[in-house]
C-alpha cells in the first residue's frame, strides 16, 4: 500500500534531483563553452602583448590584465580599511539604534545594482573631477565590495569567543590594541576569506566600469587615465564585428573564469583552516 | 601582614540580578586566597570585580570600592588596573591563531616592548616559571592549540605572569583539567605565592585546603566567612559551610 506520504516523498526527491541536474548542466555548459572556445585564443602573446589595431589579427590583452590588477588593488585599498572600520564599530558600539541603521544602509548598498554604482560615480566623480579614470572605476567597484566585506568582517569579529576578548583585555592594554592585535588577528582567516569573496565579486563586474574606467586600448599605469579591464574588454570585443576580437573575448572570459575559480578555492581553503 | 586588596561595600549587578551584596574583604599580600562556595554564588563575579573585567559584559554594573595599594581601582583607567593584575580563566583560552611563543610574547609586544631578544628572554623565563619550558622548547612555533589542556592552562598562566603582575586572579583554574594537570597547577600556585598575591575561585574545598592560606566563603552573593584555611576547615562554626564541606566529601 503506497501512502500519500510516500508519494510526496518521492515527488520531492524527483524534484530535487531534477533541479540539481538542471543547475549542473547549466554550469557545465557555461564553463565548458568558455573553456573550449576560450582556450583556442590562449598563447604567450595573449598575455604579454597589447591589442593590435581593430581588424588586424594577433596581439593580446595585456592592457586589460594590468588594468584589472590596478583597479582591484586601488579598490581594495579603499574598501578594506573602510569595511574594517565599520565592522569594528558595529562590533564595539552599544548604540543599538545606530547599529541597526548602519546594517540596513549597508544591506541596501549591497543590494544596489552595479550599474547604479557606476552611474553614481560617473555623475559625482567622473564628470566634475577626474574624467574617465582607473580611480573612478576603482571607486565604483568599492561601492560593491565594501558592503559585502562589512557583513563578513562583522561576523568574523563576533565569532571570536568572549573568553578570547577577556583574555586580551586582561593583558592590560588599550582597547584599540586589543582589537587590532588580538581580536582582528584571531578573526583574520575569515577576514581574508571575506576579502577574497569581495574580490571575486568585483573582478568580474562590467557595468560599474563602463561609465568610469571606460577602457583603453593601450597599456595604462596612470590611475587618473582611462583604463581597460578584463570584463570591459570582453564586453567591447564580444560586440565587435571582428572575428579575432570575438575570439579574444572568449579567451579573456576563460582567464576570468579560471581566476574566479582560483579565488573561490583559495577563500574556501583559508576559511576552513 | 600587609593588606594588598581592600574591598569596601562592593555590590555588583548583572542586568537586574544583584550578584554581590555589600562585600567587605581584606586580602593579604603574597598569599593564596581561595574564594569558595556553591556555583552561582558570585565567586567568579567577585574575582572579576578585582580587575574590572566584570564590567565588560553587557548590563553589568558595580558600586563600592576596590583599593589596591591605596588606590581605588574604580577611580582610575581600567587599562592601568589590568596591567598589574593577571587573570587566568576556567577553560584554558590561549589565542588559537597564535603559536606557543606568540601567546606569551603578545602581551609584551602590545605593552610596547620591541627588542626581540628581550622578548625571547622574558618568554623563556615565564615558561620556566610555569614548568612548561622543557615540554615546549622544541616547538615554540607550533600552534598553542596543539598542547594538552593542562599545558594550555600553564601557558595561560605564563601569559599572565610574563607581564610581571602583582596580583594573579584565577577563576576555577583546574575545573576543566584532569587529575595530573590539576596537581601540576596546584603545585605551581603554591610556589607562586612567594612572588604574587594569588586569588582564586574554586568549588572544590579539598583544593582550597591543599593550596590556600585563606578562605573566603561566598554564598548567595554574601561573604559568610573569611578566615585562615586551617581554622575554617577544622572549626567552621557555620551550618552552611559545614553542610558544604560534608557534601563535598
Amino acid at each position: 500500500m503506497v501512502s500519500t506520504k510516500d508519494i510526496k516523498d518521492s515527488l520531492l526527491n524527483i524534484f530535487a534531483t531534477l533541479s540539481f541536474t538542471v543547475v549542473m548542466i547549466t554550469l557545465l555548459l557555461i564553463v565548458g563553452t568558455t573553456i573550449i572556445r576560450g582556450i583556442k585564443a590562449i598563447n604567450l602573446d595573449f598575455f604579454f602583448a597589447l591589442p593590435n589595431p581593430p581588424g588586424q589579427p594577433g596581439g593580446g590583452i595585456l592592457n586589460a590584465i594590468v588594468g584589472s590588477l590596478i583597479l582591484v588593488v586601488i579598490s581594495m585599498s579603499i574598501s578594506i580599511p573602510v569595511a574594517l572600520a565599520v565592522a569594528i564599530y558595529l562590533y564595539r558600539s552599544r548604540n543599538m539604534g545606530l547599529k541597526e541603521l548602519i546594517r540596513v544602509a549597508n544591506g541596501a548598498l549591497g543590494g544596489t545594482p552595479s550599474i547604479v554604482a557606476g552611474v553614481f560615480v560617473y555623475l559625482m566623480v567622473v564628470v566634475p573631477i577626474t574624467g574617465f579614470s582607473a580611480l573612478a572605476g576603482a571607486l565604483a567597484l568599492s561601492f560593491l565590495a565594501t558592503p559585502a566585506m562589512v557583513s563578513i568582517f562583522e561576523e568574523a569579529l563576533k565569532l571570536v569567543p568572549h573568553e578570547i576578548l577577556e583574555a586580551a583585555v586582561s593583558l592590560g592594554v588599550e582597547d584599540w590594541k586589543v582589537l587590532l592585535f588580538v581580536i582582528v588577528r584571531e578573526a583574520l582567516p575569515m577576514i581574508l576569506s571575506g576579502i577574497l569573496i569581495a574580490l571575486g565579486r568585483i573582478i568580474g563586474e562590467t557595468a560599474p566600469l563602463i561609465f568610469t574606467a571606460f577602457g583603453s586600448p593601450s597599456l595604462n599605469l596612470d590611475p587618473t587615465q582611462p583604463t581597460s579591464a578584463l570584463p570591459l574588454l570582453i564586453y567591447n570585443y564580444a560586440m565587435s564585428p571582428w572575428k579575432d576580437w570575438q575570439e579574444k573575448a572568449w579567451g579573456a572570459a576563460f582567464v576570468l573564469t579560471i581566476l574566479e575559480l582560483l579565488i573561490y578555492l583559495l577563500s574556501r581553503r583559508i576559511s576552513k583552516r | 601582614m600587609k593588606v594588598k586588596i581592600r574591598i569596601k561595600n562592593l555590590n555588583a549587578w548583572y542586568g537586574k540580578r544583584h550578584i554581590l551584596k555589600n562585600i567587605n574583604l581584606e586580602i593579604p599580600e603574597k598569599t593564596v586566597t581561595a574564594i569558595i562556595g556553591p556555583s552561582g554564588g558570585g565567586k567568579s563575579t567577585l574575582l572579576r570585580c578585582i580587575n574590572r573585567t566584570h564590567e565588560l559584559k553587557r548590563g553589568a554594573k558595580v558600586s563600592g570600592e576596590v583599593i589596591i595599594d591605596n588606590v581605588d581601582i574604580y577611580k582610575i583607567n581600567p587599562v592601568k588596573v589590568r596591567k598589574t593584575i593577571g587573570l587566568v580563566f576556567q577553560k584554558p583560552n590561549p589565542f588559537p591563531n597564535m603559536s606557543i611563543y606568540e601567546n606569551v610574547a603578545i602581551g609584551l609586544r602590545v605593552n610596547g616592548i620591541k627588542d626581540e631578544s628581550q622578548i625571547k628572554n622574558l618568554v623563556k623565563e615565564a615558561l620556566i616559571k610555569v614548568n612548561l619550558w622543557n615540554e615546549v622548547k622544541d616547538r615554540l612555533n607550533s600552534p598553542a592549540t596543539q598542547l594538552s589542556g593542562g599545558q594550555q592552562q600553564r601557558l595561560c598562566i605564563a601569559r599572565a605572569i610574563v607581564l610581571n603582575p602583582e596580583i594573579i586572579l584565577m577563576d576555577e583554574p583546574t575545573s576543566a583539567l584532569d587529575y595530573f594537570s590539576t596537581i601540576a597547577i596546584e603545585n605551581l600556585i603554591k610556589k607562586m605565592s612567594s612572588e604574587y598575591t594569588v586569588v582564586l575561585s574554586t568549588h572544590n574545598i579539598q583544593q582550597a585546603a591543599r593550596i590556600s592560606d585563606y578562605i573566603v566563603f561566598v554564598h548567595f552573593g554574601q561573604i559568610i566567612a573569611f578566615r585562615d584555611t586551617k581554622s575554617l576547615l577544622l572549626n567552621p562554626n557555620n551550618e552552611t559551610i559545614e553542610k558544604f564541606i560534608t557534601e563535598m566529601q
